[in-house]
């Protein structure tokens, strides 16, 4: 059940209406909400709700015992920490990481000249995995830090585990943001209904009139066939599939926190439009913040931050964004897309020592944003080849011919055109127009609200590429 | 437990929560009201299948079926592989001689022959050392005849209809007519007279070439021609099939390949081979010393078993490839010489299913494609590279390709190109000029039939209307012409899709996919039924001496 399918809105009303009902009967609300995302998981593939339950109780039973274990006893608590964690990974490494590794290792013995026959098992990646093993090893590792407690209601843990409007792709929320939510009496009011309203609009359009059309139109077929295609068809197709990942991913986001909102919580925010970062390590605080967050908190500092020797540092850097790299797929392009922004982060943090950047990325002249980010931004469109190209064959393919294929658009439709402008000129723009067309969307009268959502609806509705088109971030 | 009503405007909430979705709902309910605004109605797209199976704990449909660049509508309706069996209880029903499900899979119905196995012997020249072993590295190019040793093969159970013909050419006599039929159907007669032999018993194989763009890449249209041909003139085998491609989107059935992942794959859309040596695909892989390929036949359905297996290669000077038969290292294949083009078969054959694989020990090797065919029956060689326009074959070397057809004979040529030349800003005389030099290319002995199939339809937004794109429509009529020129018989395949506005109509009906122009794999189904279903009623109209399959 996608977010941008009329089955979803449906399931989504229905949501809100059952949850508000119950709303003085909390257990019962909780109870209603579990049902309603365990239904909406399920849609995708009830096979694999087992494993949702699975992690759930591990989790829930390893953090109380983390927690009632006196700290005099370093070891007991240790070992329910690393039951959790080897779960959530030993999750995460079967259905998404088995074939990489049986393949790398096939690779490898095949480079020292062994006749490795490697069997490739037919593994299907559960829909939302790399999200909620995130969400539930933050939880048990807080309470080991004791930061958080431990939750002492199976009810409430299984809700925040699985939470419908983020169980799929993300935010990913750690414990400690979302668990109290679930302690304290949920208050709506009006604004909160044209807030969340208008932030699923928002995000539909995201994806429908932005992120599809930019697919459909240029990105999928330049990706597809690159060799037939200009160097400038292939750039600007670069241009639109950065714009199309973060439409798609941001989109999705957008419906999840809108959602979340008429259900009476808050999600945290999961993009800051990264388009505009001076720097890459400023990209990388604006693009996916749950995750590059939850990896800082986890990985990041744990290794020891930014103290220690510069090459300590360094080395703690790459780590960390090769980490972001594979989490994203388990092929080695995106080991390669990792290490290359860890690279980029080192470099930049280098110059940065010598002392020339000021600690606030725009605090400068306006000439040295406008290069610093055209900088980035070209960055991170090339390094989006190796993102969707997923073999370095095919990345090969894509940049030979972004080199060598001449000069023509012709195969840049003007709706493409359009759409792509129009997307970067909305990225770009100040944030205060953007916040200012919601806040006028949330003094609107009801009706006057009902009657824009529709038109809009329709009108996305008329110009969408097809019916329902999967966001790009559930493979992850 | 209950808890403190708690400080909420819960009233107000609720309030504007319901007079927006009542608002909402009560517009989207309007376009209902009036048939003027039957294009605004969406609420009939409401797919309510997630919950459904959610609450029955039935897994998902198929996820494999993506489009092209794999960020495909995979939950779209349509996506499903079809069984070939499924692809069977396709054939409409044109006559008695259909295939039974019961019947043998592999013989023509008409015919009930035992393999031989010498039968077919005179297509390629080679020898048979030991069957398994590499049979022979041949450079003469080969006779291109397939007409049946007369000591070979002997019919042993004709099972003809009530007509006294075999089963595979009785057809009802209310056959009714093609989505679109072929045009001018007496241009292929020597195709339906190679048919009617092999029905008899007097020919062993009629081979067909089908060349073609990302519509033909992934065998979804040829492979269910061919499922259905075959079971009704008998399986001849899977055919050509070129042993690896840089697209995703290529694929096979009823055949299985693989290979390292060292080779560097090119076709001949976007050079990178400076010889201009594609191979009889139009696509070939370099590599050296440790690359392996392979090709198997089929684990289940259409394609199980094979006689005779060939790799179509060039040896770069001193090359040496290890051949495994079957699991057993065979000997290796030195290529003596310069650099040449090669041919190494495997002949005689147990009719059963194989697995050849080579390993490149030495040298500079490029793979062009395997052979998998049996002693008996209908090839369809299914040779589609993802992104093709027919005039890009004039960048290969013409010697070669002549060199490369001439070895590998077939009663039709299927021509279906224009998908991709649509949005290229050339006129439609030189595109004529071209065509012909292309097909004067494919066809170096001018001896082949040709059919020109048109491009399917098209779409495009218009209004928030999907309409057809008039480039396709102008392609239409340029091959059209084209056809009428080059002597070539031809098949709107657009008309047969439903004319106007068609692949927005499939799109719709899981048909087509969100791009407008590509078919899910229901689509090619429903499209290769058609072609098969014209190819029928041209020679239901051949065998009635008239022109029933034309207009």
């Amino acid at each position: 059940m996608l977010f941008n399918s009329l089955l979803f809105l449906i399931f989504l009303v229905v949501a809100v209406f059952g949850s508000w009902a119950l709303l003085r009967l909390r257990a019962m609300r909780l109870g209603f909400l579990l049902v309603a995302s365990w239904l909406f998981y399920m849609s995708w593939d009830p096979r694999f709700i087992g494993l949702i339950l699975l992690s759930t109780v591990v989790d829930f039973v390893a953090a109380r015992a983390i927690e009632d274990t006196p700290d005099d006893q370093p070891r007991r608590r240790k070992a329910w920490l690393w039951l959790s964690l080897a779960s959530n990974l030993g999750l995460l490494g079967y259905f998404k990481y088995t074939n990489f590794f049986l393949q790398s290792f096939a690779g490898a013995a095949r480079g020292l000249g062994l006749d490795a026959t490697i069997p490739i098992f037919d593994i299907t990646l559960p829909v939302g995995i790399s999200f909620y093993t995130f969400q539930t090893m933050s939880y048990t590792i807080d309470v080991w830090r004791r930061q958080i407690p431990a939750e002492r209601s199976l009810l409430r843990f299984a809700l925040y585990v699985c939470f419908f409007p983020q169980l799929v792709a993300g935010p990913i929320v750690r414990a400690s943001d979302f668990l109290p939510q679930l302690h304290r009496p949920v208050r709506i009011t009006a604004d909160d209904v044209g807030h969340g309203l208008f932030r699923i609009a928002r995000g539909l359009v995201k994806k429908v009139v932005i992120a599809d059309h930019l697919a459909v139109n240029l990105v999928d077929r330049c990706f597809t066939s690159p060799e037939v295609y200009s160097s400038a068809e292939l750039m600007v197709a670069l241009y639109a599939y950065t714009m199309q990942i973060y439409c798609d991913f941001s989109g999705y986001s957008d419906v999840a926190i809108g959602s979340a909102r008429l259900l009476g919580y808050k999600l945290p925010e999961n993009f800051d439009r990264p388009y505009i970062a001076t720097t890459v390590a400023g990209f990388w605080r604006r693009w996916h913040i749950t995750l590059s967050g939850w990896l800082r908190y986890y990985v990041f500092f744990p290794l020891g931050g930014s103290r220690g020797s510069v090459w300590r540092a360094h080395r703690n850097t790459f780590i960390t964004l090769i980490l972001i790299g594979l989490w994203h797929g388990a092929s080695w392009t995106f080991v390669v897309y990792g290490a290359l922004h860890g690279i980029a982060i080192s470099i930049n943090r280098t110059l940065t020592r010598a002392g020339k950047t000021p600690t606030d990325e725009f605090a400068q002249p306006w000439w040295q944003i406008v290069w610093k980010v055209a900088l980035t931004f070209h960055f991170v469109v090339l390094c989006r080849i190796l993102f969707r190209a997923h073999s370095f064959e095919l990345a090969g393919d894509y940049a030979a011919a972004l080199l060598h294929n001449g000069w023509g658009l012709a195969r840049v439709g003007t709706a493409t055109w359009w759409v792509l402008g129009g997307a970067f000129a909305v990225h770009w723009m100040p944030r205060r127009w953007l916040d200012g067309i919601g806040e006028r969307f949330v003094q609107l009268p009801a009706v006057a609200q009902g009657a824009a959502l529709a038109g809009l609806a329709a009108a996305v509705a008329s110009v969408a590429e097809t019916d329902v088109v999967p966001f790009i971030y559930f493979q992850f | 437990m209950t808890e403190p009503r708690p400080d909420l405007d819960l009233r107000a909430a609720l309030q504007r929560f319901g007079v927006v979705v009542l608002v909402f709902a009560g517009l989207w309910c309007v376009p209902y009201a009036h048939p003027a605004l039957e294009d605004w109605r969406y609420l009939g797209d409401i797919d309510a299948s997630p919950l459904v199976r959610a609450v029955r704990l039935e897994p998902p449909p198929d996820p494999a079926a993506t489009m092209p660049g794999g960020l495909g509508a995979g939950t779209a309706p349509g996506g499903e592989e079809l069984s070939d069996d499924e692809l069977a209880a396709l054939d409409p029903g044109l006559g008695s001689g259909d295939a039974s499900p019961g019947s043998d899979a592999h013989g023509p119905e008409s015919v009930a022959v035992a393999p031989s196995p010498d039968a077919g012997a005179l297509a390629e020249p080679v020898v048979q050392p030991d069957a398994g072993a590499v049979a022979a590295d041949a450079h003469a190019v080969a006779p291109s005849t397939a007409e049946v040793p007369k000591t070979s093969t002997t019919p042993t159970a004709e099972t003809p209809g009530d007509s006294g013909l075999p089963r595979a050419l009785v057809f009802d006599p209310g056959l009714a007519p093609p989505a679109a039929a072929i045009e001018h159907p007496e241009r292929i007669a020597p195709f339906f007279a190679a048919l009617v032999a092999l029905a008899k018993g007097e020919r062993a194989r009629v081979r067909v070439r089908h060349y073609g763009d990302s519509h033909l890449a992934n065998d979804g249209i040829s492979h269910v021609l061919r499922v259905l041909l075959q079971r009704r003139f008998g399986d001849g085998g899977h055919g050509f099939v070129i042993a690896r491609s840089g697209s995703r989107w290529f694929k096979h059935k009823g055949v299985r390949i693989g290979s390292s992942d060292g080779w560097k794959s090119r076709a001949f859309i976007g050079g990178g081979f400076a010889d201009g040596h594609y191979g009889f695909g139009g696509e070939a892989s370099a590599g050296g010393p440790g690359q392996s390929a392979y090709v198997a036949t089929a684990a289940k359905g259409q394609g199980t078993t094979a006689t005779r297996v060939a790799l179509w290669w060039r040896a770069g000077k001193g090359a040496r490839l290890q051949v495994e038969v079957d699991g057993v290292r065979g000997e290796s294949i030195d290529a003596q010489g310069e650099e040449s083009d090669r041919f190494a078969t495997w002949e005689g054959l147990p009719d059963a299913g194989h697995k050849i694989r080579v390993r490149v020990a030495r040298g500079k090797v490029r793979l062009y494609g395997w052979v998998v065919e049996r002693d008996r029956g209908l090839v369809w060689d299914s040779l589609g590279v993802v992104g093709a326009r027919a005039r890009r074959w004039l960048s290969a070397d013409a010697a070669h390709i002549a060199a490369q057809a001439a070895r590998r004979d077939a009663q039709l040529l299927v021509l279906n190109y224009g998908a991709n030349s649509r949005n290229d800003k050339i006129s439609g005389a030189k595109y004529a000029k071209t065509y012909a030099e292309v097909l004067a290319r494919l066809r170096p002995d001018k001896g082949e039939p040709c059919l020109v199939v048109g491009p399917g339809d098209h779409g495009k937004k218009q209004k928030g209307k999907v309409v057809s794109d008039p480039r396709t429509v102008q392609m239409v009529g340029w091959q059209r012409t084209i056809a009428e020129q080059l002597g070539c018989a031809f098949i709107d395949a657009r008309a047969m899709m439903g004319g106007d506005g068609a692949m927005g109509r499939w799109v719709k009906q899981g048909l087509g996919w969100a791009d407008y122009a590509h078919l899910t794999p229901r689509g090619q189904a429903q499209l290769g039924r058609d072609l098969y279903a014209a190819l029928m009623h041209g020679l239901a109209g051949y065998l009635a001496g008239g022109a029933a399959g034309g207009r």
